[in-house]
């Protein structure tokens, strides 16, 4: 499927990709630690990590095993105690904050369990905000794709407010992707919505994926949410606990059990 | 309700941040409002207590002389109840030190001058000498004598209702109240009589009880005795003369009243006070109510979701309304027991601030009462429980499922009925304000200051509409021309125009406040030096201190060589009365008696109905507002009741404009000393040829001085000099005013613009983490910002115009408030200069928040 749609790569130079050309996101020996002294908390121990383009990954574990620390570091909302985070190409220890908010903005795109819209803006608004705040004119036929393939079509001139669950968070998913991003970062997508619109929203984010050659990389503690992804890695105590590929529910759940009893 | 203030006080302690406005707010309102409830009580307080009637049950007196006097004292002996009656006449004296120093009463305190059989009233008691025989002798009381550094075998020049004259001291007497608040000299009772002037002059009659008669059982046999008298009298009116015969009703004073009359020429330390604090206290009480309920309608607002839970979990609107109710009680008590204290200390800050600058006597007592401190608690929380009742009304309604909804964005229709509201607010004061418009230059400028209160009320009812057509008006451009944060800011503003409302209210509260207490006075001093000036054709004044100038001074000044022409204004007070077609008017009338001669040389008057040239004999001339009260008009006639308890009639043959500030009506000099108990003038006025040489005219008016100490002349430059200081210092007054009530609005600013920045946190961290700056979020901030500023200046430059306008028409007659452009630029820069400063420092402490942390990424 990927290879019949190179569109969403045009973008972006051929440099992008040879850089690193297995791995778009790369975590060496990332530990992170809050606070100081006894009170100090380590959440996570060295881990290291690579996510190839074009993969589906999800990353689980109980709580307080490092899941939400990982996902700020790998996505750089958050810098390592040590270690390196390869971001798009870039080692993002390098960089100062509004280099790494041009990153975000341009390279990666979020997706949280709250939708996190702006309430004054219309959808299509909403959506097209990121190019806004980086002054880019909207690619009137990309933002066509992208309201088709989200379903939204019909919906640009409302506000958030008129709008149902599944559909804020579609409004954020076509958001993440309209800056062609290479990774897009979800955190519990499915957390606030019903187990129906849920699947809409995780077999939207699998397609995207898949059809865009992006990396995206979900957190989240629902093994169903997980089943839809290529591999599923596990953490543990700050640790990564194991992987899964090709994961059906009852096999990450079975996996989810033993983390939690060990 | 003690599970719902349970819940409350639980949830008070865990959202102690959100509470922390509300309780800023309402601790401010406690300070300002305790402040100006001990200054009132302090100000009521200090009703004097008698001085000179202590030893008198009863005191008979009135704004007249009594009479027929003999009448009356005849009746007073015969009662029952009466034990002793003793007649009392006062008339002005003072002490002439061999320096040419004035010694009047302590503290600006009268120093009046009796027979010495009345000493008996207080009782003064001999501390040394004996009581004066002779006329040339006197006692005086032993703290005037003290200043005076006078002893018993003394000679010392007094001043009195004539030109000064050097008497003997021969005793020293003691006041039963030490320290006294006024000086008493006693003269021989014939000598008291020939300078109070009149056949029998009494001014108060004291009444002793008999022992086992109660004051108000006296003071009830007085009152019917002289009723009688006064009936009797009413039935033969028609054959008494005008002159003489008449009674006039006098008052029966008792207990306090008595300190009242004996202390009612003398400047009232309290007014001033208590006008002071009660203007300043209903503008803070408005100001609070304001503040408090914009800062409670934003925390609730924020609570939408919580309370959207409580709903979710049954808890009935009644027990929500209930619950914010009785948090805003536990904020209100908290805010109290940290308030009221500073209240206090704010109020004896103040009273020494007012005493620095002579407004209130050094010693003026500052009184912490219970009552006024329980009033204060009450109005506040009374106050707060309104304040909130709106937002706690529209809270507990919203359907549990609509909360959420309602709490990302407000119901898209602004209230109806608020907004008519509103308009009817509006309409009201538009109509009080109309008539002021319309008495263009009449210098009547009625309560209009005070309407910016109503005016205030409209614009805050209007506030959410204002704020939708003014967010759509100033946010279109912006939104074209920034296309990132100007448009992000514009589609803020238009869509969460409640909390645009809720922001732009308190600017506009302190553009309207400052702009008005800055700008009023400013107008008034302005119109009263312009119309002082225009009136005053004099280029000499003299004041009299301590004491008027006798009649002989003018006629002294008039013989300087240069001088061309002079009057002595005699302040005269009377009650004037008209009668047409069975229909009685009676106003009170304080005049000037003047040289008709040579008054037209001397004061241009703006004569607007007849001529000065006919004031003559028994005739007046009127201001035309005093005119217009007692309906009368050139050739009429009015009755006037002198000073000296007659009455007669006289013929009005001009009225004048220029009255403000001068006299209600001029009188010839000849009519009004045969009525006056004190034929002294205040204020001496010369005009010189236009080829004197003026310095000389002031050296000899200085030369004149040796011989009358209470004159003080200056040359016209100088007079109006010291004219326009004196207006600014009492101006000052009001800046005080503005000062505190600008430093509450800013408060309130600062609160609201804080609390509607701190509550978007997690809309900063979404926007930076789909790749927005910091400075991007500071510019939208900033953007938006300049939207709330622009419409608070806009709605609080209209109010300030709805008020500065009429009282600037009624003043000069031009529509264009002569207000000075630094003032302007200091009340609009200075509202829009904080208000940006304030919302960038929010903005850069909400930022501080890592993005990832205040999203809250669904751990």
């Amino acid at each position: 499927m990927s290879a019949q749609d190179p569109g969403p790569m045009r973008g972006h130079g051929p440099g992008t990709s040879a850089a690193s050309p297995e791995a778009t996101v790369r975590l060496d020996a990332v530990s992170k630690t809050y606070g100081k002294g006894a009170a100090a908390v380590q959440a996570l121990r060295d881990v290291s990590m690579s996510f190839a383009k074009g993969s589906f990954t999800a990353v689980m574990g109980p709580s307080g095993s490092g899941k939400s620390t990982f996902l700020h570091c790998a996505a750089g909302l958050d810098r390592p105690t040590s270690g390196h985070v390869r971001l798009a190409g870039a080692d993002i220890g390098g960089l100062d904050e509004n280099a790494l908010t041009v990153l975000r903005r341009e390279r990666i795109g979020f997706v949280f369990q709250a939708f996190n819209l702006l309430p004054s803006l219309t959808v299509e608004q909403n959506i097209t905000l990121p190019l806004r705040l980086s002054r880019r004119r909207t690619d009137r036929e990309w933002l066509a794709r992208i309201l088709k393939r989200t379903g939204l079509e019909t919906r640009v001139t409302h506000r958030p407010s008129e709008l149902s669950g599944g559909q804020q968070q579609r409004v954020a998913i076509a958001r993440a992707l309209v800056t062609r991003p290479e990774v897009v970062f979800a955190d519990e997508p499915t957390g606030a919505l019903d187990s129906t619109t849920g699947r809409e929203i995780l077999l939207l984010l699998q397609e995207s994926v898949r059809s865009l050659q992006q990396t995206l990389i979900m957190v989240t503690h629902d093994p169903v949410a997980a089943s839809y992804a290529d591999l599923v890695l596990f953490l543990a105590d700050g640790q990564l606990a194991g992987s899964l590929p090709s994961p059906t529910p009852d096999t990450v759940a079975e996996r989810m059990a033993q983390l939690g009893n060990r | 309700m003690t599970g719902v203030l349970r819940l409350a006080w639980l949830t008070l302690r865990a959202r102690k941040a959100g509470f922390v406005g509300a309780f800023t707010a309402l601790a401010l309102a406690f300070v300002l409002i305790t402040a100006c409830g001990v200054l009132l009580e302090s100000a009521l307080r200090s009703g004097a207590p008698t001085e000179r009637y202590a030893a008198a049950d009863v005191v008979i007196a009135g704004q007249q002389r009594i009479t027929p006097a003999e009448r009356v004292l005849r009746r007073l002996r015969a009662l029952p109840g009466a034990e002793k009656v003793t007649a009392e006449v006062s008339f002005p004296a003072v002490v002439i030190t061999d320096g040419r120093e004035i010694v009047g009463g302590p503290e600006g305190g009268p120093s009046l001058g009796h027979a010495w059989d009345s000493a008996a009233l207080a009782p003064y008691t001999l501390e040394a000498g004996r009581p004066p025989a002779t006329d040339d002798e006197v006692v005086l009381d032993s703290s005037l004598a003290d200043r005076a550094g006078a002893r018993p075998g003394s000679r010392l020049k007094l001043a009195t209702t004539g030109p000064p004259s050097v008497y003997m001291v021969v005793g020293v007497a003691r006041s039963p109240l030490v320290p006294t608040r006024q000086a008493a000299l006693f003269f021989s009772p014939r000598q008291a009589v020939r300078l109070a002037g009149g056949k029998q002059p009494v001014d108060a009659i004291g009444v002793r009880a008999r022992s086992g008669v109660s004051a108000a059982e006296l003071a009830e046999q007085a009152r019917q005795a002289i009723e009688t008298l006064y009936s009797a009298d009413a039935s033969d009116a028609s054959n008494a003369s005008d002159q003489a015969g008449e009674l006039y009703a006098s008052d029966v004073l008792t207990g306090d009243q008595r300190g009242e009359f004996e202390f009612a020429d003398s400047p009232d330390p309290g007014e001033a006070l208590g006008s002071f604090a009660g203007t300043f206290g209903a503008i803070s009480l408005f100001v609070a109510l304001f503040v408090v309920a914009a800062t409670l309608a934003l925390s609730v607002q924020q609570r939408m979701g919580e309370i959207g839970t409580l709903r979710a979990i049954a808890a009935t609107p009644r027990q929500i309304r209930r619950m914010i109710a009785s948090e805003t009680l536990l904020v209100s008590l908290a805010a109290c027991a940290v308030g009221c204290p500073a209240g206090i200390a704010l109020a004896a800050l103040l009273r020494a601030v007012l005493a620095d600058r002579g407004l209130i006597p050094e010693y003026f007592p500052l009184h912490v009462g219970p009552t006024t401190l329980l009033t204060v608690v009450a109005l506040v929380v009374t106050a707060a429980q309104l304040a909130v009742a709106v937002s706690a009304r529209r809270a507990s309604r919203v359907h549990p499922t609509q909360v959420l909804r309602e709490a990302s964005t407000p119901p898209p229709r602004t209230g109806l009925i608020r907004s008519l509201a509103g308009i009817v607010v509006l309409v009201i004061a538009a109509v009080a304000l109309a008539p002021v418009a319309r008495g263009r230059g009449s210098q009547d400028t009625g309560a209009a200051d005070s309407l910016v209160m109503v005016l205030m009320l409209g614009v805050a009812l209007l506030g959410p509409l204002a704020a939708r057509v003014g967010s759509t008006v100033l946010g279109a451009p912006i939104a074209r021309l920034f296309p990132v944060a100007g448009f992000l800011a514009s589609a803020g503003t238009r869509a969460q125009y409640r909390r645009l409302a809720a922001a732009v209210t308190p600017l506009v509260l302190a553009i309207s406040f400052s702009g008005t207490l800055l700008a009023v006075p400013e107008l008034k001093t302005r119109a009263a030096e312009t119309q002082n000036s225009q009136r005053l054709r004099a280029d000499h004044v003299v004041r009299s201190s301590g004491i008027g100038l006798p009649a002989d001074y003018a006629a002294e000044a008039s013989r300087i060589p240069g001088v061309q022409a002079v009057t002595g204004l005699m302040p005269v007070s009377t009650t004037l009365t008209s009668r047409h077609e069975g229909d009685t008017q009676t106003h009170g009338g304080q005049g000037y008696a003047v040289d008709e001669e040579t008054l037209p040389t001397l004061l241009d008057l703006d004569i607007r109905a007849g001529s000065l040239a006919r004031l003559r004999r028994d005739t007046v001339a009127l201001g035309e507002r005093r005119a217009e009260s007692l309906g009368v008009r050139v050739g009429d006639t009015v009755g006037v009741d002198w000073e000296d308890g007659t009455r007669s009639d006289a013929r009005v043959v001009a009225l004048y404009a220029r009255d403000k500030g001068f006299a209600d009506l001029v009188l010839p000099r000849e009519l009004a000393e045969r009525h006056s108990t004190d034929p002294l003038d205040d204020t001496v006025l010369l005009r010189t040829s236009p080829t004197a040489d003026d310095n000389a005219v002031q050296k000899a008016l200085q030369a004149l001085t040796a011989q009358y100490p209470m004159a003080d002349p200056i040359p016209r430059a100088a007079y109006d000099e010291a004219r326009h200081a004196r207006q600014e210092s009492s101006n000052s007054l009001s800046l005080l005013l503005l000062g505190m009530i600008a430093a509450f609005t800013a408060i309130a600013v600062a609160n609201t613009l804080t609390m509607s920045t701190m509550e978007r946190t997690q809309e900063f961290a979404m926007l930076r983490l789909i790749g927005a700056t910091r400075r991007h979020v500071t510019r939208i901030m900033l953007w938006e910002a300049g939207i709330t500023v622009t419409l608070a200046v806009a709605l609080g430059s209209l109010v300030c115009a709805a008020v500065l306008v009429p009282i600037a028409l009624a003043l000069t007659g031009s529509a264009v408030p002569a207000v000075s452009a630094g003032h302007v630029l200091a009340v609009l820069g200075g509202t829009t200069a904080f208000g940006l400063v304030t919302v960038l420092f929010t903005t850069r402490l909400a930022l501080r928040t890592h993005p990832a942390q205040a999203i809250g990424t669904g751990r």
